[in-house]
């Protein structure tokens, strides 16, 4: 996919974010007693983005001031995937079993292709622990050690 | 004059408590380590270790987190001149100048002359700080609400025109930030606005979730596409210049603190454009230009100290006005608001123990950097060391921790992931998330103003226009406008005005 054809799908979703948050500001009151209400502000950006957006397409159709980016391929893809992916476990997880399951479940998936299996698991257990000591004990963060499964 | 230094003695009383001292030292350290790491930049910094500074008082909340600022500035230039591989983006130009002296086996002479500017750049912009400061927010005082509603306009168009490539690109930034910060409930009318009936969007989006995710994750999933390779950085000896090179050595610091402080001034010209010029006027004033990319002292004094000056000076506008000049200035804002502080010309008459404290520590500050930097380079250069596939997965964590701490609730988290992968996607599409982040912490601000502007206005939106400072301050944010618009046009926007986030 061409950095132009991106930069298209970004400006339609752009349009519709700004479309649709037109519509909702018309439910607010444009107009008060004293002034603008609380829809004049919003009913402005919104259409300003409309605008905007209309203007990002059109540049990117013309091909000009197309973002010079590359987009991930192959193996450099794979990688942001990976990192979300494991993020969306230790979420999950957290909501499920509480932090220190998912947190050396989520630590163990991104250090294994990197060290032997012993030393990942091993690795994540402590750091694990060192965040749970340091935010219950010094931040006086309360972390969950058990979740929705028990 | 007399007033200022009175207060400031007053704020080294605040400043020099041993629990301010160890949350400044602390602040400079970590500042110094996420400078040297590339890959964590300054903004990410200080936005993931917001929710840590939660149970301080307010003060040395600021004070760690301002000292992470500043202390990052320190930092970055260690690898650039070591390995080549800047640690933050505004020490891209040292790269040039600073690892060839290191080839040439100077390496010592290149950090100490670097540490020296920054130091001399960083005291001076605080001492006009001192001084400035007061002064600015007293004459802001008189500042009604179309003198503010102008001041900010300016100050958001100027980040979007200054920074990244396109106009139209950095405006959409703006305007999605602004519209983000509609949501919640409007303080001027108290209706609830794009809640959609969910009681977590009540209270609006979460200024700390939403910068952790944008510029945290953001970077880690760049970062994740080709990982910065650091070689071994070689011993570092001798940090003094040679005697004959002193002369052009202390006229380049004194230009790059000029440069920086009168940048860091300006919403919007972040601190690489400041170390970009300083470098491009010292070539130009050499006698022997041809000495730079050579291993010319003069190309890592000036940028050096001109990214220090401006990180001092750009916190000038942040007290007196309010107003964020960058995106790290925007965090600090942020943090100012969750400790219950409002910055602005108020902020010098109602809490004068914070701010002269503040101060007060960035001189204590500078100097522990000085004496971090000066005897214990050695040291720092090993930090880079650190591989990065141990520290990515820390960083996920700290940010991950650090965001459900702020209400106990994993609810933020999901958020701050999906502002996560928003922030990756702008950085591909080259959508400025500065632009963004600044709007967004300003827009109930600019909202509020300006409708105190209309209720107070007999003529309507020509308030704006019959005051005569909101009438000069407008005046400048239109030819700003034309400005881009046609160099928008002639496809005249260099590439130095990258977007980069400091």
């Amino acid at each position: 996919m061409t950095n132009a054809k991106t930069g298209i799908i970004a400006g339609v979703a752009v349009l519709t974010l700004g479309i649709v948050s037109l519509i909702i500001s018309f439910d607010y009151g444009y107009y008060s007693e004293i002034g603008p209400g609380p829809g004049f502000f919003p009913v402005w950006i919104s259409g300003i983005l409309i605008v905007l957006a209309i203007l990002y397409i059109i540049e990117n159709l013309r091909g000009k001031n197309v973002s010079s980016e590359e987009w991930p391929a192959g193996q450099s893809l794979k990688q942001v995937l990976f990192i979300i992916m494991s993020l969306l476990v230790f979420f999950v997880l957290f909501l499920l079993a509480g932090y220190i399951v998912a947190g050396i479940v989520f630590l163990s998936m991104v250090f294994w292709k990197e060290y032997k299996w012993y030393v990942a698991v091993l690795l994540s257990a402590g750091i694990t622990l060192i965040f749970y000591v340091l935010f219950n004990h010094l931040l006086k963060v309360h972390l969950p050690i058990g979740g929705m499964l028990f | 004059m007399i007033d200022s230094l009175f207060s400031l003695l007053e704020g080294f009383l605040v400043a020099l408590t041993w629990q301010n001292l160890l949350y400044c030292f602390i602040g400079v350290m970590l500042g110094m380590i996420i400078g040297i790491l590339p890959g964590l930049g300054p903004v990410s910094g200080t936005a993931l270790l917001i929710p840590i500074t939660f149970g301080m008082e307010p003060v040395s909340a600021i004070i760690m987190l301002s000292g992470i600022f500043y202390g990052s500035m320190y930092g970055g230039t260690i690898t650039s001149v070591l390995v080549n591989v800047p640690g933050e983006a505004a020490s891209v130009i040292t790269c040039i100048d600073g690892y060839e002296m290191t080839k040439q086996g100077r390496a010592g002479t290149a950090l100490g002359v670097a540490a020296i500017g920054s130091f001399i750049g960083g005291i001076v912009a605080v001492m006009v700080l001192t001084f400035v400061g007061p002064f600015l927010s007293s004459v802001a005082l008189k500042f009604g609400p179309p003198e503010f509603f102008s001041i900010m306009l300016l100050g958001m168009l100027m980040i979007v025109a200054l920074m990244g490539k396109s106009l139209i690109r950095g405006l959409i930034a703006a305007f999605i930030g602004l519209l983000l910060s509609m949501v919640g409930q409007d303080i001027v009318s108290g209706e609830y606005r794009f809640t959609f009936n969910s009681f977590h969007l009540m209270e609006g989006i979460d200024f700390a979730v939403m910068a952790m995710g944008l510029f945290g994750i953001s970077e880690i999933l760049i970062n994740a596409e080709n990982p910065a390779r650091v070689g071994k950085p070689p011993k570092v000896k001798g940090l003094l210049p040679r005697r004959e090179e002193w002369p052009s050595t202390l006229k380049a610091v004194g230009r790059g603190t000029g440069i920086g402080m009168i940048l860091g001034l300006i919403p919007g010209a972040n601190s690489i454009i400041a170390s970009t010029f300083s470098y491009i006027l010292e070539k130009k004033v050499s006698k022997d230009p041809s000495r730079f990319g050579k291993g010319a002292i003069e190309g890592v004094a000036g940028p050096e100290t001109a990214n220090n000056a401006h990180s001092g000076a750009a916190l000038i506008p942040l007290f007196s006005l309010g107003l964020p000049s960058s995106p790290t200035m925007a965090v600090i804002l942020g943090a100012f608001i969750m400790h219950g502080l409002t910055p602005g010309p108020t902020l010098f008459t109602n809490n004068p123990d914070f701010v002269w404290g503040l101060i007060a520590s960035m001189f204590i500050g500078n100097v522990m950097l000085l004496i971090l930097n000066l005897p214990l380079v050695g040291m720092w250069a090993k930090i880079a060391m650190v591989p990065y596939k141990l520290l990515f997965p820390i960083i996920l964590m700290v940010i991950f921790l650090g965001t459900y701490s702020l209400n106990g609730s994993l609810w933020d988290v999901g958020m701050m992931m999906v502002f996560g992968i928003i922030g990756y996607i702008m950085k591909k599409l080259d959508i400025p998330i500065s632009a963004m982040i600044v709007t967004f912490i300003l827009g109930s601000q600019l909202e509020s103003s300006m409708l105190q502007s209309l209720s107070i206005s007999t003529e309507g939106f020509l308030i704006f226009f019959l005051r005569p400072i909101s009438t000069v301050i407008m005046l400048i944010t239109i030819v700003v406008f034309a400005m881009s618009i046609y160099s928008t046009i002639k496809n005249k926007r260099s590439n130095l005005e990258a977007d980069v986030e400091i």
